[in-house]
């Protein structure tokens, strides 16, 4: 049973398989809108079919259960793969037949053969030479009185190309799955002069409360010439204990990091309200821009969202307990917040503009980069350096005379080797050849 | 003084020239239209080269900057127009680079026009050649690299496609299904560059990309009875191009992909959103990801190959061109 586990997940066919599954199913969310809001499937594609389209997990594939299956058959089949095929390859790479016995040249991509007029010894000290000037790691595996076999070999490393790619890929993996778990993205809008601590989510009730206050100073648009916009500029402060302790401007690209929550400059609007907040012991009133939480009570938060010049309607959103409900309020009317003593009205509004920050605490980022960057030295050696190994014999042929086999193989393309080769030889030949007639057997 | 729209004009006419003598030493094997042919092929490329120094200057001057350093952060690839200028001057180079690698000419007069069309297209597709102003999310550090890695990645996909459209040209035994689905796949591509353009008209430009399609076929065709496909390096040779060419393609779309998560770090709070141009990258990832498999497992050779190099280029034009059709994503800001 667990044999045919293993044998099942260490098939390159699966991961094959598995690579074009998930590129397929890629398809799906890029045709199908993502993460909507129920009513507006119901528009476009009617009840029955989104009813479909929820169960199968199409409106939002790449959290889907089937999704996260088929990348976490891919993280198993990537392990087990790479352990299977690892000890082969290892034998492969770092324990070669280093001899060369006759014969064996044939089974090379590259060989070639030629008499050389000189000593033994001599030969193959050149030879030595000339492969280490190739930055080859040299060795002799044979020494006897009429026969010498060398081997050498570089870059061995580059046959783990692949399983440093491997590694890489298994480590965004995690880092997805991080951040996925402990990483949260949503908004905050603030209003010139405003502060809060309020972050939403971009859809559903959640909102989250940082450990300290962010304050807008000053929102400005810069244009071109043209009238398109050329940036956006929120004066930001950051308010801990009651004290502002950072200042900056952030722009759109360029974000403001504090605590590991990260700030960007991502929208803007228009709207501020005042709401007064009463209890029997004190009143305030606050401004709040239009879309951002303002809290009430513990899990209780209100969010304007519309307001309608001409009835006076003020579309609001009530969050209470991790539930969401949308209302209609009057102005200058108080509500009673359920379940408190305190009431609650809006009494002004002005249509001042807001920033709009994507608020953003991802710590599967740093995971992510790690394994990128191996990803990428991973392919660079898979691809592009080649395992190189030469084999030599050196064959005593008379007093003065040796005939050398040379032959060689490469992880990819054997050009490159083929070009050393001949340049090793060149160094045997201009040393040795003066007296001898055209070396017929090259 | 010299406008970048001149200089890649300029480049364009080189091209044409290398076009001209790379045809002429196709059939007449003369050694002076051999140089001439690869030196008018260099020149574009040298000419061109300069047309984006030229335009990131006067990019940065739209964008009021008037230190030239800050350039890259202005680099011309910011719309349709100037993606199709570094796309045909990409192809070129990656060719050159081949040619010089594998000493054999044979494919200058496919590449030229190829990568003229591409950009020629900009003029018949009606492309805006003005240097326009940076919209605030395009104003990053990152946009030279993440382009310009992604763009290598996407020409030498097409290097690869293109070989394979000629393996198929050399092979003796291409069968009318072959032909199929050369048709098919080439009208797909045409289909999804000329629609990029007008975004109307559907069934119209499906069936004037279909005659498109149907002429490129007619040439291959012509050239297969002509029989200059014999000049070809042997089957073999072409499918290690071909598989070279996705490898290097692989390499640097991986890397523009990871480039493009920095980046997208930096404007919009995280690294990946699954924006449809995104997700059809890493798409395109996967499918190229699946090839390399496949061949390592030695199952990939011959035609399945050579399909296989298709797909993964149909991936990559769909990604280029095709998905601000479906949705507008965070991407859209490329046309």
């Amino acid at each position: 049973m667990f044999k045919k586990l293993y044998d099942f997940f260490s098939s390159v066919k699966l991961a094959i398989f598995l690579l074009l599954t998930l590129a397929i199913t890629s398809i799906v969310g890029t045709i199908i809108e993502q993460q909507q809001d129920p009513e507006k499937y119901l528009m476009e594609y009617g009840q029955t079919t989104y009813k479909i389209l929820k169960f199968l997990g199409f409106t939002d594939v790449y959290h889907s259960w089937w999704y996260i299956a088929l990348l976490t058959l891919l993280g198993v089949n990537l392990i087990v793969c790479s352990i299977k095929r690892l000890p082969k390859i290892w034998k492969v790479a770092m324990e070669p037949r280093k001899t060369f016995s006759p014969g064996q040249e044939k089974s090379l991509r590259i060989s070639s053969s030629i008499t050389l007029q000189a000593k033994l010894q001599e030969v193959k000290e050149k030879l030595i030479e000339a492969l280490k000037a190739k930055r080859y790691k040299v060795e002799v595996s044979k020494e006897e009185e009429s026969e010498v076999h060398i081997f050498a070999d570089k870059n061995v490393y580059a046959r783990f190309g692949v399983y440093i790619v491997h590694l890489g890929v298994l480590i965004v993996l995690i880092g997805g799955l991080i951040t996925a778990i402990f990483g949260y993205r949503g908004y905050m809008n603030l209003a010139e002069g405003t502060m809060s601590n309020l972050v939403s989510f971009f859809s559903g009730p959640k909102v989250i409360e940082l450990p300290f206050y962010v304050k807008c100073n000053k929102f400005t648009i810069d244009f071109y010439p043209s009238g398109m916009p050329k940036a956006y500029i929120s004066d930001l402060s950051i308010i801990e204990n009651g004290k502002e302790v950072l200042r900056r401007e952030i722009k759109v690209n360029d974000p403001l990091k504090y605590k590991g929550v990260y700030f960007y400059q991502a929208s803007y609007g228009r709207g501020e309200a005042f709401l007064k907040i009463k209890d029997k012991s004190s009143e305030r009133i606050v401004g709040v821009a239009f879309g951002q939480p303002i809290k009430l009570a513990p899990k209780t938060y209100l969010r304007i969202v519309s307001l309608d010049g001409r009835t006076m309607n003020i579309g609001i959103e009530f969050i209470k307990d991790g539930e969401i409900r949308e209302g209609v309020i009057k102005p200058f009317i108080f509500y009673q917040v359920p379940g408190t003593d305190k009431v609650f009205a809006m009494v002004d509004f002005k249509p001042v503009f807001y920033t709009g920050l994507q608020v953003a605490k991802d710590p599967g980022t740093w995971v992510v980069w790690v394994g990128s960057t191996i990803m990428i030295i991973g392919l660079v050696v898979a691809f592009f350096i080649p395992h190189r190994r030469v084999w030599a014999r050196i064959e005593k042929k008379g007093e003065d005379k040796v005939r050398l086999v040379i032959g060689g193989l490469s992880s990819k393309g054997s050009e490159g080797l083929a070009q050393e080769l001949e340049e090793v030889l060149g160094v045997l030949k201009s040393s040795y050849c003066k007296n001898t007639p055209k070396e017929e057997e090259l | 003084m010299i406008t970048s729209v001149e200089l890649f004009n300029g480049g364009m006419v080189a091209y044409f020239l290398a076009f001209l003598f790379y045809t002429i030493y196709t059939f007449s094997k003369s050694s002076w239209a051999s140089k001439l042919a690869t030196g008018f092929a260099w020149l574009g490329v040298v000419i061109q080269g300069a047309g984006f120094i030229v335009r990131g200057m006067e990019k940065a001057k739209v964008n009021m900057v008037s230190d030239w350093t800050a350039f890259y952060k202005y680099a011309p690839f910011t719309n349709m127009y100037e993606s199709l200028m570094l796309f045909g001057w990409t192809a070129v180079l990656i060719y050159l680079l081949f040619e010089w690698k594998y000493k054999n000419k044979a494919f200058g007069m496919f590449v030229m026009p190829l990568a003229l069309i591409g950009e020629l297209s900009t003029q018949i597709l009606g492309f805006n050649s003005e240097a326009q102003p940076l919209v605030p999310a395009l104003q990053s550090n990152w946009l030279l690299f993440h382009v310009v890695t992604t763009f290598i990645g996407y020409a030498a996909a097409a290097v690869s496609a293109g070989i394979a459209y000629a393996y198929f040209v050399k092979r003796d035994d291409t069968t009318a299904k072959d032909w199929a689905v050369i048709f098919i796949t080439t009208w797909f591509i045409f289909f999804f560059i000329i629609y990029s353009a007008y975004r109307e008209n559907f069934v119209y430009y499906l069936g004037i990309s279909a005659v498109v399609a149907a002429l490129f076929c007619g040439f291959l065709y012509l050239i297969k009875k002509v029989g200059i496909a014999k000049l070809f390096p042997s089957v073999e040779t072409m499918e290690q191009i071909m598989y070279q060419s996705v490898a290097v393609g692989f390499v640097f779309l991986t890397i523009g992909i990871i480039l493009g998560a920095v980046w997208a770090k930096y404007a919009w709070g995280g690294y990946w959103s699954w924006d449809p141009k995104e997700t059809w990258s890493l798409i395109t990832w996967l499918v190229y990801a699946a090839y390399l498999h496949a061949r390592y497992i030695k199952g990939l050779r011959g035609k399945p190959l050579a399909y296989f190099t298709i797909v993964g280029f149909l991936s990559v034009i769909f990604t280029y061109y095709g998905v601000n059709l479906i949705i507008p994503g965070l991407h859209s800001y490329a046309q």
